[in-house]
């Protein structure tokens, strides 16, 4: 059975009913909607809506669960040494993300976030986290776009209170 | 009435964005995500990264220091390392603690900072900072109880392991 989702541009994306259950915002509104699997009829006479979702970004986020829509459900490991959780990018997915210009990552990013897909939201995330790993600020700034507002007194200020963990 | 609109607070970010050079396609700041999501981004960052995009700008400097972050693990050493004085023309030995967080390795010079200064100075970065485990290492010093007490006061810590190395440390004990 299809779903039929509608983008902010209002363009029709008909996806594969366990494709659209990769989102939880989806599979809410699904629900809400009283659409069902075995209900055909639910499936034809309705669309979900998303407001907040364009139809470019749509089409990389449907190419990406197209891909994940076999997965396993992962379970999240704790990298304990660093007490962080650390994300495991895939060759594929790292492919996947490759290409994009930094202001695409976000908006796959907000997407992501948006429609509750948590393994393209940790993809995303890991991606951009090892973008930063290492970089000076000039760096960082330069590489996502950031105008800089902070006085050279203020940054003096930021650079004394941090001195103490700078490598 | 006197109540602020998120969007009145969220503003001030938008107008830092500059027009991205030859964008064909509509695209996003790192700055337009919601906070949540950056705070998300943040905790798969090491705490010298975070130093680093809190430099970038305002709305990160401010975003950070908000920021509760934690370790996974602390081990706490004092080490006795070299330090050349300019004016004196010499070098003299002098105590530190070494403080390895997690992937991250800070040097506290006692007599200058102090711990308590450490504390204040990690606190004042972030909002708040649990340590999961912390083990104090112990091999020939001594450390002194304030310091453990006040540890105890500034981070929230699950668990205080000390490990005390030499049997003549014991004695001095």
């Amino acid at each position: 059975p299809n779903v039929k989702l509608v983008t902010s541009d209002n363009e029709e994306f008909v996806v594969d009913f366990r494709i659209a259950k990769m989102s939880v915002t989806v599979s809410r509104l699904m629900e809400a909607m009283n659409m069902s699997e075995t209900d055909d009829a639910s499936l034809l006479s309705n669309s979900i809506p998303l407001p907040n979702v364009t139809k470019a970004v749509m089409a990389r986020v449907i190419e990406w669960c197209e891909k994940h829509k076999n997965d396993e459900p992962k379970e999240e490991k704790e990298n304990d040494k660093r007490g962080r959780t650390t994300h495991v990018v895939s060759d594929w997915d790292k492919e996947f993300l490759k290409n994009d210009e930094f202001g695409r990552l976000c908006q796959l990013m907000g997407a992501a976030n948006y429609l509750e897909i948590k393994g393209l939201f940790n993809d995303i995330s890991q991606t951009i986290a090892n973008m930063i790993h290492g970089k000076k600020s000039d760096e960082i700034a330069e590489m996502f776009n950031i105008h800089c507002d902070l006085t050279e007194a203020e940054k003096k200020e930021i650079r004394k209170k941090t001195a103490w963990c700078e490598d | 009435e006197s109540m602020i609109h998120v969007s009145q607070l969220i503003i001030p970010l938008r107008n830092m964005i500059l027009p991205k050079k030859n964008s064909q396609m509509q695209t996003m700041h790192l700055l337009e995500l919601p906070h949540d999501v950056l705070r998300e981004l943040m905790k798969l960052m090491s705490i010298n990264d975070c130093m680093r995009l809190r430099r970038t700008c305002r709305a990160f400097e401010k975003l950070v220091a908000a920021t509760h972050t934690s370790f996974g693990h602390a081990v706490i050493s004092i080490e006795e390392i070299q330090v050349f004085e300019e004016q004196k023309n010499t070098s003299l030995k002098k105590s530190v603690a070494v403080v390895n967080l997690d992937q991250d390795r800070f040097k506290i010079d006692f007599t200058e900072f102090g711990y308590e200064q450490f504390g204040r100075l990690m606190n004042r970065m972030f909002g708040g900072i649990l340590i999961r485990e912390c083990t104090i290492s112990l091999r020939h010093e001594c450390m002194h109880i304030d310091f453990v007490l006040q540890l105890a006061r500034l981070f929230k810590i699950n668990l205080l392991t000390f490990l005390v190395y030499s049997d003549r440390l014991l004695q001095k004990v």
